[in-house]
């Protein structure tokens, strides 16, 4: 069975899936760059929540059309074809299971996860990204950029809820500035 | 007691005024707006007696740019090439076309003064607000937000302007070392 093929199986079942996590960059010196928290909420296919708590909020939010990216620092909210969802944020592969999306990528074993690296490097910051479980159980995921500087997230407080009922449509709050990245034809008067 | 002091490793005096702190480490979070840019990342501010080390990263973690200063050659790293000047604030300019003075910066990032600001405004002795020219630019910077950081009071969040730039500083954490 070829190893995207496990890998994609195995992420399936990442549907309702809840956990915290603890982020921390590093550079090649090992110096601590940045290190937030926040939580995470995967439901198949396409949905997710990506929201950073500390030290300021952050939030990515994708209902699988349209992915929202809300910045209260910036004030701001930027939005995006689902489908370009990977290139802004690699998290969003966890729950894609379209096989146009996969096919960008090249996936190895790892002894403990997968190593997951882009066909066509040149044009994204990521240069790879591990997955690590601890038996089936997601655990970390390591993003490396072209520098070779480090961004981990631990995992904790994992949870399954198949009938997860989460919203992942997300309500632009009044005074916010919107930044539309989507292509002009997929806004029908919206 | 004193036994005990003789084991412990004594920390590093910090010296009660901030200006004369020769090391530091400072995180959070900046905004830079151009009239054609919105450049927004996590930023580390590593100053240390003889270098700088200025990265600024992505959301996910990933580094957009990072400037360094060692024996007065700074080199900046951004998109895969490297620029080098003798001057970081020309290097800016040069390659981004943002002019910050980052000198000054050093000390205003801790609330102080480099002696050649304007129309100062203070409450107490904490600084709300001045005014400042450089060669070609006034900025005015205004600080509302402080926060306790072991001896120190320092600003948390600080908003610096000019003609065509606009910068938003929060800071998250100092390390002393």
């Amino acid at each position: 069975e070829p190893v995207e093929t496990e890998l994609r199986k195995l992420l399936v079942d990442y549907d309702g899936f809840t956990a915290e996590f603890k982020q921390q960059v590093k550079d090649t010196d090992n110096n601590v760059l940045h290190s937030a928290s926040g939580q995470l909420v995967f439901k198949q296919p396409g949905q997710f929540i990506w929201e950073i708590v500390a030290p300021e909020q952050e939030l990515l939010m994708s209902n699988g059309d349209t992915l929202w990216w809300f910045n209260p620092f910036l004030e701001q909210v930027s939005i995006f074809d689902a489908k370009d969802a990977v290139a802004t944020t690699p998290f969003a592969l966890l729950v894609s299971q379209q096989d146009e999306v996969w096919n960008k990528f090249t996936i190895t074993k790892l002894e403990s996860g997968f190593l997951v690296k882009p066909k066509n490097e040149n044009n994204s910051q990521v240069s790879q990204l591990a997955i690590y479980f601890d038996d089936f159980l997601l655990k970390e995921i390591v993003i490396t950029d072209r520098t070779q500087q480090t961004s981990s997230y631990e995992l904790k407080k994992q949870a399954f809820k198949k009938k997860l009922n989460v919203n992942f449509n997300f309500d632009i709050p009044a005074d916010i500035e919107i930044d539309d990245q989507r292509p002009v034809k997929t806004k029908p008067g919206k | 007691c004193s036994t005990l002091n003789q084991f412990q490793t004594a920390p590093k005096e910090l010296p009660l005024d901030i200006k004369k702190l020769d090391s530091w480490t400072v995180r959070g979070k900046v905004l830079i707006k151009t009239e054609t840019e919105n450049l927004s990342g996590y930023f580390y501010w590593q100053k240390q007696q003889d270098s700088v080390q200025f990265s600024l990263n992505t959301f996910i973690g990933t580094n957009i740019l990072t400037l360094t200063t060692k024996n007065n050659l700074s080199t900046l790293e951004v998109d895969g090439k490297v620029y080098k000047d003798r001057s970081a604030s020309r290097l800016i300019r040069r390659t981004t076309g943002i002019q910050l003075p980052l000198e000054k910066l050093e000390l205003w990032i801790r609330g102080q003064l480099a002696g050649k600001e304007k129309s100062i405004i203070k409450n107490g002795n904490q600084i709300k607000q001045f005014d400042y020219t450089g060669t070609e630019q006034k900025w005015q910077v205004k600080y509302s937000k402080f926060q306790q950081q072991k001896i120190y009071t320092l600003p948390m969040l600080i908003n610096l302007t000019t003609k065509g730039t606009k910068l938003k500083l929060s800071v998250s954490n100092w390390e002393f070392d």
